[in-house]
């Protein structure tokens, strides 16, 4: 037998607040704050292995909203790729929504799109204000 | 100091990865009290920010020497952002410094570079060294990268347009 997931914990680590939400066939995390860490992926990686789990489990669309977050550094950037990347080979639906409005997030996540595929496992939105 | 809108802002920083995100924050405050556009504020913060990291990252850093240096001056058209810091040639440090800024500058924008080093990252190992920083300086910040090794020190030079 499989042991279930279980809900899956906010993350809150330095200046950074990931908040986790399920709703139905959705899990949201609302991304707040900083993520500034010298080695993102020592604190990112172990949260977002634990949400793919938790999504497969429930089958539900993951959804990150990165409106509300004011910074992230390179390793962040490169620990949200790794992440892309994985989410795919999973299978797992995933939805990147960032400030339309906003340049740095717009020039981020614009070249994200290199990522999508057509096959809508991976998403970027542009949120409108 | 050129003009009514001209600064300068020199200062000693330790070593202490607290630090950078204080510092980015501080710089990003301070140009958002003198400029109107923000994302000229955000993209000398993001800069600011990234050169830290690397310096306290690939700094040489022995047991006394522990500050080095972030100086930005400018205008409301122009901005030059400067970190120094200890270096070593033996690490390779300066070299891979050197051999990322020819990188950037062989692609025919910073745009293209930016999403080659995202490819990169893609099927790469995700534990392996990124080199994300400079590449996005250049992208998202639009800055001009140089850099210069006196032999103990490591000067990276970041000019940008406001």
């Amino acid at each position: 037998m499989v042991a279930a997931v279980g809900v899956v914990n906010d993350l809150v680590a330095g200046d950074l607040r990931i908040a986790v939400v399920e709703d139905g066939k959705l899990v949201r995390c609302d991304w707040r704050g900083r993520s500034v860490e010298r080695e993102a992926d020592l604190t990112l990686r172990p949260f977002f292995d634990r949400l793919l789990e938790r999504v497969q489990e429930l089958g539900a669309l993951l959804e990150m909203h990165f409106e509300e977050l004011d910074y992230f550094n390179s390793s962040t950037i490169g620990t949200l790729i790794s992440f892309i990347q994985k989410a795919r080979r999973q299978k797992v639906h995933l939805r990147m929504v960032y400030a339309g409005n906003i340049k740095w997030q717009t020039l981020s996540f614009d070249a994200l799109r290199m990522f999508e595929r057509g096959d809508q496992l991976f998403e970027l939105k542009a949120a409108s204000p | 100091m050129s003009g009514r809108f001209g600064f300068s802002i020199d200062l000693p920083v330790r070593n202490d990865w607290r630090n950078v995100d204080l510092m980015r924050s501080s710089i990003q405050s301070c140009f958002t009290a003198v400029f109107r556009d923000l994302d000229g504020c955000h993209a000398m913060s993001m800069i600011t920010g990234e050169l830290l990291e690397n310096a306290m990252k690939y700094g040489h850093w022995g047991e006394r020497e522990q500050v080095f240096r972030l100086r930005i001056t400018g205008d409301s058209a122009h901005a030059t952002i400067v970190v120094e810091n200890p270096a070593s040639r033996a690490s390779g440090h300066v070299e891979r410094l050197q051999q990322c800024i020819d990188w950037i500058r062989g692609f025919g924008n910073p745009r293209d570079a930016y999403r080659a080093r995202l490819r990169e990252i893609a099927d790469a190992d995700p534990g392996q060294s990124r080199q994300l920083g400079l590449v996005r300086v250049a992208y998202e910040g639009s800055g001009v990268l140089s850099c210069h090794f006196d032999g103990s020190v490591v000067v990276v030079t970041v000019e940008l347009t406001l």
